[in-house]
């Protein structure tokens, strides 16, 4: 029997959410939900406490045309861009954070080979993830923090004849299998080991020199496939580099901001989750919930303002040609609060289900675990707030200087 | 005093430092084909962190 099935009925699976949501729901939102009904809710604690990994879903969401707003109409695409993304993930993220977190995964690693000038892999890779014949992880998690100063690569490339070779372990990247694909960024040194800048590459999990490793074990969302990747002089021809060193930086700064913002629909997918656990418990509790701090009623009018403010950047970020480098610091701020938020709104959860919600098949206390991802995986809290604080100076030291210099003859 | 030096880096417990699971030599890792005794530069370099993954090179002797 599955423990999913050996569950109590889970008073939170009405997965349309509780907060108001403006305007018509998009038909391919509308067939996921059915499919998270259908199909997740039974599952969730599958996923949860046996790490199953929910492939066959997975890829239905595919064919439902979940991904497809990660891509250009020319590859696959629906033309719907971030913002659809983004309701995908929310709507999956309501009933469970690994599927959800799985979604990001699949349309992050898509949208990288959108944003690249490689039409090649494009037309070769792209019509099969949107579609989700292929699945897809990205392994970008130590690339943007080297890349930030924060820790070194873990990643070498080398230039060879038509190529690059590869060496070096990433510990933790999801949703992956030996016939998936991810996309990584490492740097490339010459001769002299000087820095010549970073190649982003679309890696074959089959291929030769690239090893698979199923070791770590997690608290919460390790129904991911969360493993270890192992490059032992790894060849990667040029026909599947994204980004070359010398293009490398630009191509960075045009997948950020779409890659953090996606990572919203997580936060409020959780969120929403949480508020319907409370209210739920206060069709019972709601004399004694009343003197918890935090009341539905204000994390759901934060997640209603979240959301917005999501779908607002998204489109505002899809509409830039630079990828939306130039709302860095706004996708940066409303990442961070959604992190905040989900833990708030995961720990109010918790608290107003009381001592049930310490049962194990209870999801308030699945939701607190999954909550804290969304606040640690990268970009993390700390990460975020490091970068806000570096952003902020130099932006005020910029300002000074420009107070200083003398005034332009208009 | 070479000795006791080989010693003391023979019962030297080492750590990783992406997971910080911690290898100790006296214990070894037999559910992990390393047995007890074994000390940490005589694990193969194909062996990997049971935690996370990563190779002998991401590990650290332990700071006490």
């Amino acid at each position: 029997m599955s423990v999913s099935s050996a569950a109590a009925p889970n008073m939170a699976s009405d997965i349309c959410g509780i907060a108001a949501q403006v305007g018509v729901v998009d038909s391919v939102v509308a067939e996921v939900r059915e499919l998270v009904k259908k199909r997740l809710t039974p599952k969730v604690l599958d996923v949860d406490l046996k790490a199953e990994y929910p492939e066959d879903l997975l890829r239905d969401i595919g064919k439902a045309g979940g991904y497809r707003g990660a891509a250009s109409p020319e590859y696959g695409g629906n033309d719907l861009g971030l913002r659809h993304v983004v309701e995908v993930i929310e709507e999956v993220s309501k009933e469970c954070l690994s599927t959800g977190f799985m979604i990001w995964c699949q349309t992050a690693c898509a949208r990288y080979i959108d944003q690249s000038d490689n039409t090649w892999v494009k037309e070769c890779y792209l019509p099969r993830i949107v579609s989700g014949e292929l699945l897809a992880g990205t392994g970008l998690s130590n690339t943007m923090k080297s890349a930030d100063t924060i820790e070194d690569y873990r990643l070498s490339a080398r230039r060879a004849e038509g190529g690059y070779v590869i060496n070096g372990v990433l510990p933790w990247v999801s949703n992956l299998g030996p016939d998936h694909v991810f996309v990584t960024g490492c740097p490339v040194r010459g001769a002299d080991g000087e820095l010549q800048g970073l190649a982003f590459v679309l890696v074959e999990c089959g291929q030769p020199g690239f090893r698979l490793v199923d070791c770590a074990r997690f608290i919460g969302l390790d129904g991911a496939r969360t493993l270890a990747c192992h490059f032992k002089e790894c060849f990667i021809p040029d026909a599947m580099v994204l980004a070359q060193p010398s293009e490398s930086a630009a191509y960075l700064a045009r997948i950020k901001p779409g890659m953090i913002l996606a990572q919203m629909g997580m936060g409020l997918g959780l969120i929403d989750g949480c508020a319907l656990l409370m209210e739920q418990s206060n069709r019972t509790h709601g004399h004694v919930n009343q003197y918890l701090d935090d009341q539905v009623g204000e994390v759901v009018a934060a997640l209603e303002e979240a959301r917005t403010a999501t779908y607002d950047l998204c489109d505002a970020v899809e509409a830039d040609a630079g990828g939306g480098a130039r709302y860095g610091l706004d996708v940066l701020k409303l990442r961070l609060a959604g992190g905040e938020l989900s833990v708030r709104a995961a720990h109010a959860a918790m608290l107003h289900q009381g001592a049930k919600g310490y049962l194990v098949r209870n999801a308030a206390q699945r939701r607190l675990r999954e909550a804290y991802f969304v606040a640690i995986v990268t970009p993390a809290t700390k990460h975020l707030r490091r970068e806000i604080a570096r952003m902020g100076s130099e932006a005020q030291a910029m300002g000074s200087e420009a107070q200083a210099l003398p005034a332009c003859a208009a | 005093m070479i000795e006791a030096t080989e010693q003391t880096a023979e019962t030297t417990q080492w750590v990783c430092m992406v997971c910080n699971w911690i290898y100790d030599p006296v214990v070894g890792a037999p559910e992990h084909g390393i047995a007890a005794g074994t000390a940490f530069a005589d694990i193969p370099d194909d062996w990997y962190c049971p935690e996370c993954g990563v190779t002998k090179a991401d590990f650290e002797p332990m700071q006490r």
